[in-house]
């Protein structure tokens, strides 16, 4: 029946055909296009939607003293947070579109936008009644004022708006930027693509807000009852809208430090004498050992995340512990391994900031559970939540707050007092009365393990949460006093004579003393230049001390006996007496930054054989840490062995081997016995504190024996400029360039005491303690020792 | 062959023959020989009878190809909704092995749909297609006020029921009816009656009294608004016209006039068909954005497609995966998605497949039809299966916006199945006649295509 070839209509037919066919293949590759990818982002979408998973809360591990108290330890609470969309107020006008539509029904594709966009309008405000309504719900049910809830609302939206407008500027600029660089012309309609394009929504926009934190269980427990709900609102039947829009309650597993605050009854009889009294003091320790534990952030930040991340690449017991097992591993779903770790941040999730919070925070962190539902078979699979791993530490929280206790300013040691001057004239930078800052540490010496680790001042933890902008932004805080940084571990400090007991440790092992041969003590090392290389008698009193040999020298802390043995070391020699005694290497207490100590000038840490003389006595350029002297001296104790500082009680944490220094023995007991003259001897210079005329020693405790030595260390002098904050408070300085004064100067007061039981006559621990210019060592680290001593009695160590 | 010029129908002589096989060429056309019993009986018995009691039919026609797949495509549909509307898992809402349905209460009335349909195109298929061409006109009518019923503001609610706000169903008591399903046959047959003796529509000018017969459903269900539905007559109409012997360079000037005016209609369109081709803009360019709202829907079938992969899913599977994605309107214009899922990419060229045979069915009997009008009938009818199958299948995949076309045969829907099923029953009558004399060569013109 087909007509000949050549009609025009069946050419004409064939090429709808040929359209029609063209068509279908066009379709028909999209089709495979589609289906051809077996792994599409498309097909996990889809597949996703057979499993629903919930994740399962855990709790975060405990942080305990060597005793095993509880230093920090998650306690359920409840979070009131709100979605960012109800914040911004785009939940009422969404709500109120979607009503406007109901209520037009059929009518509403009729309607003109002008039309839509009135009737949307008018409905806004009823739906901001009910978002109002939610806040007085929420301030009703936890007791909070109407006002504060309000104002925290309003406090997270413009926090949002601030980091949405900086970002997307940021992500607008960079976008122009390249597309510049690429030689493209910039016209206005590329710029507004461009703007589409950047405004994708922050994290922030998308997540919760915490409102109130750690509500009452109670109120939580009722919210979230009421985060259930749903209600109609007056002309919208049918329309129903949840009871608290955008309110959800989360577990937020508050971290409790129940050792914060510990009260510490203080016997006044034991103090010296111009603070002695009857009976007992109560002192109210405040963030006790926060410089240790640390505190908690309450949201992970890119480099929490990241941080996590090169731990489960670089640790496979890690990873195979966080990552959910492979059964559920497999899921389609779960496509990366962020997802499928356990312990991945989310979006109200608390991280450690500080201490050992933040230093083992990949142990302390729980795993959360999962169960997953499959809906095609209704089958469950639940892998249970593990909770975070317990951290022991080495401190004993108790002793901690003894020493704090000892350091406080209200106990009246650990403020400038017309007694700590002895003969001199008052400080200008710090007047009596004023607080003194310092850090002590105690160091179990044949372990090596901190008990006590006191920075002063320190935060309480109620200041950071309710005025952490008063705390960082105070301007004494941020030149003077940095309650943020551990003053024990972080801070620089010159050694001054608490150094020369290594020093002549050193000497003798290097064969450059003799220890039966006395030094002849001149006054000044050089003769004729009687303005440098005093030594300190000499400088006060216009005396000397005649010819010295060790023990002696150590007991008068005599300058130009170390003068001597710096000039004999020379510059190598006296690096490697303190890099013996772990100068230069940072403890590794892992908490936290620390200083490693510095030798030298520069960053290779020239010396000069002057400053080599100058480092005999522990001036010139040389620093440590607190820490690194109590080390130092229980290195001493032990004979030469060098074992480390410990502070995270942990099989797991390697522990480098112990090192023998090959100390010459003899050297170590003259070394001692020196050390015991200067606290035991009258003529010691850490042995008594002069107050009126009469002579009191440190140490007149029953029941122990000490070994120990002063240091007066000149330390660098901390300077205003004129125009910055506190150059009122600043003193002229003769010293300093016009326009620049002092805000501290004068002496760090040093004492470092091994101290034992009066019965083993062998030290047991080592107590280091500096205070930040305030002058002589003995007179004012030496009572603060003494109590630490008693505070060591009381805890039932001596 | 140079032919005589036609005017109208003012050449018509008187003759013996029945008024059905007049025709104004026959005397200047060279007449075949007809059988004798054909002609013999024909001749004597009135038109009437003759419409409703054919007698010679040709078996063998390509038309049968069009019966064949639309069987297969509305089996394929039956099943296709049942997967796409019952969930048994765990959690359905009739879990339990007492109240699960055997089949998916839609597909059981899809079913029924069909029965109606088979029925209906039979009885369309019988009588003669001349009967239908001589309607045409007054069929165009009839859809043409029951579009205009549905527009009128005084209707009630119970006889015109507007969903999502489109007043596109009469609702008939238990069944609801869509007069745009009439009004596609309605077009197809009045444009084939309008071309059938003319060549008017070789010069521009001429085209304008076919854009008004178009004008008119097109207008009428833009109105609704159905602008998806409304959209398919066009490209209908250029087919039926370039097979009429339209010239190709005056419609390749009207499509390039109206591409260089798209832009200027774009402001003229409602705000959320606006917002879907600026979706479907961003979305080919591969932004994600959209995915959880304006394009929920084509993500959805996409993902659901994806799914399918290249050998598709088991039952139960892709039971389950349909019903947890939510797709919209999966059991309609989304079914194709759900085939997809099922079958995989062999599935999605099944149905491609039995598409193109349909049409190829179609423009087949076009190509062996003598009578000019049912050549574009057959055109016409296989221009719009195929034309509302691509715009829908190019909706699933995520080449155009969602206007919510149906798949025909496939999707549910009592109107759309059954006016599919007439169109199949048109294309079968057109196909099973024997050519009847006098022939002459319709549509045929010397001068080169353009």
């Amino acid at each position: 029946m087909w007509q000949p070839p050549g009609s025009m209509f069946r050419r004409r037919v064939a090429a709808l055909a040929v359209l029609a066919a063209g068509a279908a293949g066009a379709l028909a590759a999209q089709v495979w296009r589609l289906t051809a990818t077996p792994d599409s982002d498309l097909r996990h979408a889809a597949e996703s939607k057979l499993v629903s998973r919930q994740w399962l809360p855990t709790v975060r591990g405990r942080i305990l003293d060597r005793k095993g108290r509880v230093l920090a330890c998650d306690r359920p609470a409840f979070d009131v947070a709100v979605e960012y969309r109800v914040l911004s107020g785009e939940w009422a006008v969404r709500q109120a579109a979607m009503g406007a539509r109901l209520l037009a029904g059929p009518r509403w594709s009729e309607l003109s936008p002008t039309e839509r966009q009135q009737r949307i309008d008018q409905f806004v405000p009823l739906f901001e009644r009910h978002v109002q309504a939610m806040w007085h719900r929420l301030a009703e049910e936890t007791g909070t004022p109407l006002a504060t809830v309000i104002e925290r609302g309003e406090d997270a939206r413009r926090r949002v708006e601030r980091l949405a407008e900086s970002v997307l500027r940021r992500r607008l600029g960079r976008e122009l930027e390249s597309r510049l660089a690429a030689g493209e012309e910039i016209t206005p309609r590329l710029e507004e693509e461009l703007s589409r394009r950047v405004r994708a929504p922050l994290a922030e926009e998308r997540r919760l807000h915490v409102i109130l934190a750690g509500v009452p269980d109670r109120a939580g427990f009722a919210l979230r009852r009421l985060a259930e709900q749903t209600v109609m609102l007056p002309g919208f039947e049918g329309f129903e809208v949840p009871l608290l829009p955008g309110v959800r309650v989360v577990d937020s597993g508050a971290r409790e430090y129940p050792f914060e605050r510990v009260d510490v009854d203080m016997d006044r009889t034991t103090l010296p004498l111009p603070l002695r009294a009857a009976g007992t003091v109560r002192i109210a320790c405040e963030g006790v050992a926060f410089n240790v534990i640390g505190r908690m952030k309450d949201r992970a930040q890119a480099d929490d995340v990241q941080r996590r991340r090169q731990r489960l690449e670089s640790d496979p017991d890690f990873r195979a512990r966080a990552l959910l097992p492979t059964a559920a591993g497999e899921l389609r779903d779960i496509a990366s391994a962020d997802e499928s770790d356990r312990g991945a941040y989310r979006e109200t999730d608390p991280v450690g900031a500080s201490g050992v919070e933040a230093a083992c925070e990949h142990d302390l962190r729980g795993l959360r559970g999962l169960r997953v539902l499959r809906l095609e078979t209704g089958s469950e699979e639940v892998i249970d939540p593990v909770p975070g791993r317990d951290v022991c530490l080495t401190l004993d929280v108790m002793l901690q707050a003894r020493v704090q206790a000892a350091m406080t300013p209200e106990l009246g040691l650990a403020i400038a007092q017309p007694w700590h001057r002895g003969d001199h004239a008052e400080n200008e930078t710090i007047r009596d009365g004023t607080p003194l800052a310092g850090a002590a540490v105690v160091l179990d010496i044949d372990s090596g393990d901190v008990l006590a680790l006191v920075s002063m001042p320190t935060i309480p933890r109620r200041m950071l949460t309710e005025h952490a902008a008063a705390v960082f932004g105070d301007a004494l805080n941020q030149a003077v006093l940095v309650p943020w940084i551990d003053r024990a571990i972080a801070r620089p400090y010159p050694p001054g004579s608490v150094a020369k007991v290594l020093v002549l440790s050193a000497a003798a092992r290097a064969g450059r003393v003799d220890l039966d041969a006395a030094i002849e003590c001149t006054g000044h090392l050089y003769p004729g230049r009687a303005e440098e290389y005093r030594c300190w008698i000499y400088k006060q009193f216009q005396r000397t001390h005649g010819p010295v040999r060790a023990v002696e020298a150590l007991m008068v802390s005599c300058n130009i006996y170390f003068f001597t043995l710096g000039q004999r070391l020379g510059p190598d020699g006296v690096r490697r007496a303190y890099e013996m005694f772990g100068v230069g290497m940072a403890p590794g207490l892992g908490i936290g930054p620390e200083f490693a100590g510095q030798i030298g000038r520069g960053p290779e840490g020239r010396l000069t054989p002057a400053e080599a003389v100058q480092l005999g006595i522990g001036q010139g350029p040389v620093a440590w840490s607190v820490l690194q002297a109590a080390d130092a001296y229980a290195t001493l104790a032990r004979g030469g062995i060098r074992v480390g500082p410990r502070l995270i009680a942990d099989a797991r944490t390697a522990r480098s081997a112990p090192v023998d220094l090959n100390l010459d023995p003899r050297a170590v007991r003259e070394a001692m016995d020196g050390l015991r003259l200067a606290v035991n001897d009258p003529r010691g210079t850490g042995h008594h504190l002069r107050v009126a005329g009469v002579d009191e020693p440190h140490f007149a405790i029953p029941g122990v024996c000490v070994w120990g030595k002063t240091g007066t260390a000149q330390a660098p002098t901390i300077t205003v400029r004129s125009g910055e904050p506190l150059y009122d408070l600043g003193v002229d300085d003769p010293a300093l360039p016009a326009g620049v004064r002092a805000l501290r100067r004068g002496d760090h007061s040093w004492f470092v005491v091994l101290v034992g039981r009066e019965a083993e006559q062998r030290p047991r621990f080592v107590i280091a303690v500096l205070m930040e210019y305030a002058g002589s060592g003995g007179r004012v680290s030496g009572p603060i020792v003494a109590q630490i001593i008693r505070a060591l009695q009381a805890e039932g160590y001596l | 062959m140079s032919l005589p010029r036609v005017r109208g129908l003012s050449q018509r002589q008187p003759d013996r023959l029945p008024r059905h096989h007049r025709h104004p060429l026959m005397d200047a056309t060279p007449v075949t020989t007809v059988p004798a019993d054909d002609a013999g009986s024909t001749s004597v018995r009135p038109a009437v009878v003759d419409a409703i009691r054919p007698r010679t039919v040709t078996p063998a026609t390509p038309a049968w190809l069009c019966v064949g797949s639309a069987v297969a495509l509305s089996l394929l549909g039956l099943y296709a909704i049942d997967l796409a509307l019952r969930w048994n898992g765990p959690g359905s809402a009739g879990a339990g092995a007492d109240s699960q349905p055997f089949i998916a209460p839609r597909a059981l009335r899809q079913g029924a749909y069909l029965l109606i349909g088979l029925g209906a195109g039979a009885m369309v298929a019988w009588p003669q297609h001349r009967w239908l061409v001589r309607s045409a006109w007054g069929i165009l009518a009839v859809s043409l006020a029951l579009l205009t019923v549905l527009l009128l503001p005084g209707v009630p609610e119970w006889l015109v029921r507007p969903r999502n706000g489109t007043r596109a169903w009469i609702s008939l008591g238990v069944v609801e009816f869509q007069p745009s399903e009439l009004a596609k046959i309605a077009f197809v047959l009045a444009v084939g009656r309008y071309l059938r003796f003319r060549r008017t529509h070789r010069r521009l000018a001429g085209l304008l009294p076919v854009a008004l017969i178009a004008a008119g459903p097109v207008g009428l269900i833009t109105l609704q608004p159905d602008l998806g539905s409304a959209v398919l007559f066009i490209p209908v109409l250029f087919a039926m016209l370039l097979a009429a012997g339209a010239r190709v360079r005056h419609l390749a000037l009207i499509v390039l006039a109206a591409t260089l005016a798209a832009p200027a209609m774009f402001p003229l369109l409602k705000p959320h068909q606006q917002a879907r081709i600026v979706a479907l803009y961003h979305q080919l360019r591969g932004d994600r954005s959209g995915a959880s709202d304006i394009s929920f829907q084509s993500f959805t079938a996409q993902a659901l497609i994806s799914c399918g992969g290249l050998a598709g899913n088991s039952d139960a599977h892709t039971r389950a995966l349909v019903h947890f994605n939510r797709l919209p309107e999966r059991h309609n214009d989304m079914i194709f998605a759900v085939i997809v899922a099922r079958w995989g990419l062999w599935g999605a060229l099944g149905v491609l497949a039995l598409v193109l045979a349909w049409t190829a069915g179609a423009l087949a009997t076009a190509a062996c039809a003598r009578d000019p009008c049912a050549r574009l009938v057959c055109v016409g009818l296989g221009a719009f299966v195929f034309v509302q199958a691509a715009v829908n299948l190019g909706m699933n995949v995520g080449l155009l916006p969602i206007i919510g076309v149906t798949l025909p045969f496939v999707s549910y829907g009592g109107s759309s199945l059954i006016a599919s099923w007439v169109m199949t029953g048109i294309v079968v009558g057109i196909g099973v006649r024997p050519p009847v004399p006098p022939f002459r060569p319709a549509f045929e013109y010397d001068d080169e295509d353009s």
